[in-house]
């Protein structure tokens, strides 16, 4: 009998391993649990694709999205419905960018404790690090053209305006969608464009640090490069002029030699550590990846990729994203859109490159832009014609701000459009003028 | 409306908080304090010293495991068991010693009775055997009882009506209108205090099993009242049918010489049930483990269960022959591959881990274990190389977020329910997974996350396993071996089928479809596990506990056995 007692205890094994189970469970759940509530098919989380409870705000608390009681709705006027619908999501949840989708737990306001338990019916609120106002006048500088705006603040990395058209009201949502318009895409952060010449950013930050007399040096531009059988051309001879007018007007022929010089291996590890390639996180988003294919060493396409053409694709937040690193000292912020939320930022090129880049858009504006047609900011900025084999090139501005008070860097892109300084940059004047009422 | 909205808050944290005073109560009732062994007579020793035999079955032999330990090389490891009877008489049998037993001077050549003066010799050491009297056992008895009071079954039982309130106000409160629900809680209610008046009335105070018991059953009904109201009146026929299954075989395992015979015709029906079933059964759902009479469907591998645990118990005398315990382990074969053949391999899990419990404590032997585990590998292997659709069924198994609408559909369902119910849960009635097909069985652990929280569901689990520590304290001192094994079998199957069925759904073990046993929806499953719990109540040798025990004869009968008073 004694012998039958002790060989009990084999059952206190299995007893043993359900406990450990059970303790595994709860640590799963306090550390998954939200995300599990947020499930798109949890019937205590939504009711016919809306949240059942919850508001979402813009970064001053303007409400862009309530539900209560299993009712959502949008925020109260049209312009601002649309301007927002790519950060805050459709009522399908086809935006994988939105909100209501990637936030849900915040916004349910799901806690260990009481669960999505909620009698008041008013789930949580989550305040975005978006501002409405922005977004409004990006939809509106659009014009109904296809594009995008992204806007960040250096210092925090909060992201102020990913703004994208088209777009729709999400409170009349359109019965058939035109096949590849990419409505429900964002296109600030899901998409990548033909960079064009704001690409020559990249290539002049591995210049920089790559060629140590690259400000000494004399670039002469006859119109054409001759390289690897081909041309690279520009609209004109742009004649003798250093790195900074080079810059300044844009020169494919002297970029394009930069490109062959560095290399196919330095443009590609560039490519890779300013985010081009690979894409970067906002909050867990990752932005799309972009391209740069470099072609053979000594080739016309390594040419043509170092001006921006080529293969080469950027996603518009992940060139505000260099702008901003260019703006704050060679660090690139950690991005979020949620307000208040910061993060490590990631060094990706050295302060003195940054601060030369910087001078070199400054002049940029001052020379080629026009200050005046960016009345009462101060602005450094760089623009890109893309061509796309599209009717119109695809036009990009960037740049940022150098304003501790207002400390944006931004994006535009806008497509089908014109040249970036043309058709972009009156886009990103609007934005701006905005962010800094 | 107000009111219903405070109520709802305020039982949020009631229920839990009872549930958890009724499980700690029955847990330090069950658990704690030694209680004075039985004793049932004395060896005296070559040496003089006076050996208790505290169980009806005893070992003697070199071994420190024996109950009564020999210290003479003569003496085998294992050498001989003394034995009572129900009726008191006692025999010795030789259990294959070198160097045998000789009882009265003569060797042994089979059982024999003892009687209290004999002198037995295990392998030259000869002992003095005294059996104890009736009036030894009464005073034994006393004594137990005095140190084992303490036990108030009815403040226990009145707070488990407490929670029945609660859980049935609940659903009420969130909006229920059919009046099933309230009448089947409150049949339930009636059902508590009947169990509670029969088993006062034979004298017997243990009653922490059927509390334990029907507290799941609750939250069980309260499962029942969200998915299905109107089956609650099958649910609470079913327990009913269950409880009187319950009273039914303890009371037929009072009498040990007719439990033990009944192991041979119960194996013989397991199989036949199984064969039926396999032969007949409609698939229902994957499964193929269902029959349908006159409109009822019927897991028969519910009630195998307790033909498996009657076939796979045995007395200490049938545990030292090789043949018996080979019996066992085709009638173990052929029922798990049965249940493989019908695709239930939840269910196949589940008697394979029962068997597994049964055959360590029977045979001791960690190479009959492995010799075991190995064979179902091979048998597992084998089938998955003839059919690889099976694995398929497992292929979400630890990442059902990849197939949320697929492998793993129910998974991240019940895990999205259950974390939509908080610590607290949203309150009976109001959740949202018993829409879900299942919901009520196979998930029952997301549902009762969602609508009555996560400590609730955690509980439920606990209960189970505190009925698993009562079951292995019990068989420590349970008066034979057909007890012992009986209730750790019983409490394997609760285990395992609990732990299938809730990691299965937490998609911490694959998803097998198995019940919550008492929880889960489901009549067959919840008469089974009323079933097994009348051998967790056979092994409770405390005093004047469990009425599945007989006690002692009343003063002023005639002595039982020819013992002369020492």
């Amino acid at each position: 009998m004694k012998k039958v007692r002790s060989r009990a205890s084999a059952v206190l094994l299995i007893a043993a391993a359900v406990l450990a189970l059970l303790g595994l469970f709860v640590l799963q759940y306090g550390r998954d649990g939200g995300r599990w509530a947020a499930f798109i098919s949890n019937g205590d989380a939504y009711a016919s694709g809306s949240l059942r409870a919850g508001t979402v705000t813009d970064r001053d608390g303007e409400i862009l999205y309530l539900a209560s009681d299993g009712q959502a709705r949008y925020a109260a006027d049209e312009e601002t419905r649309r301007a927002t619908l790519h950060v805050v999501g459709d009522r399908e949840l086809r935006i994988g960018t939105g909100a209501i989708f990637r936030y849900a737990e915040a916004i349910l306001g799901w806690d260990p404790l009481n669960g999505l338990w909620d009698p008041a019916g008013k789930g949580g609120t989550l305040t975005l690090s978006v501002d409405a106002g922005v977004h409004r006048a990006a939809l509106e500088a659009l014009d109904g053209r296809r594009g995008a705006v992204a806007v960040i603040n250096y210092k925090t990395g909060e992201v102020v305006c990913a703004a994208s058209s088209p777009t729709f009201d999400p409170e009349d949502p359109p019965e058939t969608v035109e096949d590849g318009s990419g409505v429900y895409l964002n296109r600030a952060i899901s998409a990548a464009f033909t960079p064009g010449s704001t690409y020559k950013l990249v290539t002049l930050t591995a210049a920089i640090e790559c060629i140590p007399d690259l400000f000494e040096r004399d670039f002469e531009c006859d119109g054409v490069y001759e390289i690897g059988g081909g041309r690279v051309t520009c609209p004109r001879a742009h004649g003798k002029m250093k790195i900074e007018d080079a810059l300044a007007s844009s020169c494919n022929c002297v970029f394009g030699a930069l490109a062959v010089e560095l290399g196919g291996q330095i443009m590609g590890r560039y490519a890779e550590r300013l985010g081009i390639t690979s894409g970067h996180f906002v909050d867990s988003l990752r932005t799309a990846a972009g391209r740069f294919d470099v072609g053979g060493e000594g080739s016309l396409e390594l040419a043509w990729s170092g001006a921006g053409q080529y293969h080469d694709l950027v996603c518009p937040m992940t060139m505000a994203r260099l702008a901003a690193a260019i703006a704050a000292g060679g660090t690139a912020p950690a991005l979020t859109q949620l307000r208040g939320v910061s993060g490590d930022g990631e060094r990706i090129m050295e302060e003195e490159t940054a601060a030369r880049l910087a001078e070199m858009m400054d002049y940029c504006v001052f020379r080629t832009y026009g200050d005046e047609k960016f009345p009462g900011l101060d602005l450094c900025a760089k623009s890109g014609t893309a061509e796309t084999g599209a009717e119109k090139p695809t036009a990009w501005f960037t740049g940022f701000l150098a304003d501790p008070d207002h400390p944006y860097a931004f994006a535009v892109v806008v497509e089908d459009a014109g040249s970036g300084a043309g058709a972009a940059g009156p886009v990103a004047n609007a934005v701006l003028q905005a962010a800094v009422r | 409306m107000e009111l219903s909205a405070v109520f709802i808050t305020a039982s949020r944290y009631l229920i839990p908080a009872l549930a958890l005073v009724i499980l700690v109560r029955c847990g330090v009732s069950m658990l704690s304090g030694r209680t004075e062994k039985e004793v049932w007579g004395w060896l005296t020793l070559p040496g003089g010293e006076r050996v208790e035999l505290s169980n009806w079955e005893n070992i003697v032999g070199r071994a420190a495991s024996s109950d009564v330990v020999l210290g003479y090389k003569s003496v085998s490891r294992t050498h001989a068991a003394l034995i009572r009877d129900a009726a008191g008489r006692w025999t010795v049998r030789d259990l294959g010693s070198r160097t045998g037993v000789k009882l009265r001077g003569k060797k042994l050549d089979g059982p024999a009775a003892v009687r209290t003066g004999d002198t037995v010799a295990f392998g030259g050491a000869g002992c003095v055997f005294q059996a104890a009297t009736v009036r030894q056992e009464r005073e034994r008895a006393d004594l137990r009882r005095t140190r084992g009071a303490g036990l108030r079954g009815a403040v226990t039982v009145l707070l488990l009506t407490a929670f029945l309130f609660l859980v049935c106000a609940q659903h009420m409160a969130a909006g229920e209108t059919n009046a099933a629900v309230p009448a089947a809680f409150a049949a339930l209610a009636l059902l508590v205090w009947t169990c509670y008046g029969v088993t006062r009335a034979l004298g017997r105070t243990g009653f922490e099993v059927e509390t334990i018991a029907f507290l799941l059953a609750a939250v069980g009904f309260g499962v029942c009242a969200s998915s299905d109201p109107d089956a609650l009146w099958k649910e609470m026929v079913c327990l009913t049918a269950g409880v009187v299954l319950y009273f039914v075989i303890g009371s037929y395992l009072r009498d040990l010489d007719r439990a033990r015979r009944l192991s041979l015709p119960m194996a013989a029906a397991g199989i036949a049930l199984l064969l039926v079933n396999l032969l007949t059964a409609t698939s229902i759902f994957g499964a193929k483990n269902w029959i349908r009479i006159a409109g009822i469907s019927f897991q028969p591998s519910e009630l195998v269960k307790i033909c498996f645990i009657f076939a796979g118990s045995a007395t200490l005398d049938r545990l030292y022959t090789r043949r018996n315990l080979l019996l066992f382990v085709g009638f173990a074969a052929a029922t798990v591959g049965c249940l493989a053949a019908m695709s239930d391999f939840g269910t196949a899990a589940v008697f394979f881990a029962a068997y597994i419990v049964i055959a360590y404590m029977r045979s001791g032997s960690f190479a009959t274990v492995l010799l075991s585990v190995a064979g179902a590998a091979l048998g597992a292997f084998m089938a998955v190389t003839a059919r690889p659709y099976i694995l398929s069924r497992f292929a979400a198994w630890g990442h059902v977020w990849d197939a949320p609408n697929d492998g793993g559909y129910q998974q991240t369902r019940t895990l999205a329910a259950a974390a939509s119910g908080g610590l607290f849960g949203l309150g009976g009635g109001k959740g949202r997974l018993h829409r879900i097909f299942a919901a009520d069985t196979d998930m029952v652990f997301g549902m009762v996350c969602e609508e009555l929280g996560l400590l609730m569901a955690v509980l439920c689990v606990l209960a189970i396993v505190l009925l698993a520590l009562f079951a292995v304290r019990s068989a420590g001192s349970s008066r034979s071996t057909f007890y012992a094994i009986a209730a750790c079998a019983s409490v394997t199957v609760m285990l395992t089928q609990l732990a299938l069925n809730v990691f299965g759904s937490l998609d911490l073990l694959p998803f097998t479809g198995v019940t919550f046993p008492l929880v889960s929806k489901g009549g067959s499953s919840l008469i089974a596990a009323f079933g097994m719990l009348a051998f967790v109540k056979a092994a409770d040798a405390r005093q004047d506990a469990s009425f599945a025990i007989p006690g002692l004869p009343r003063p002023g009968r005639k002595g039982r056995r020819g013992g002369e008073e020492p």
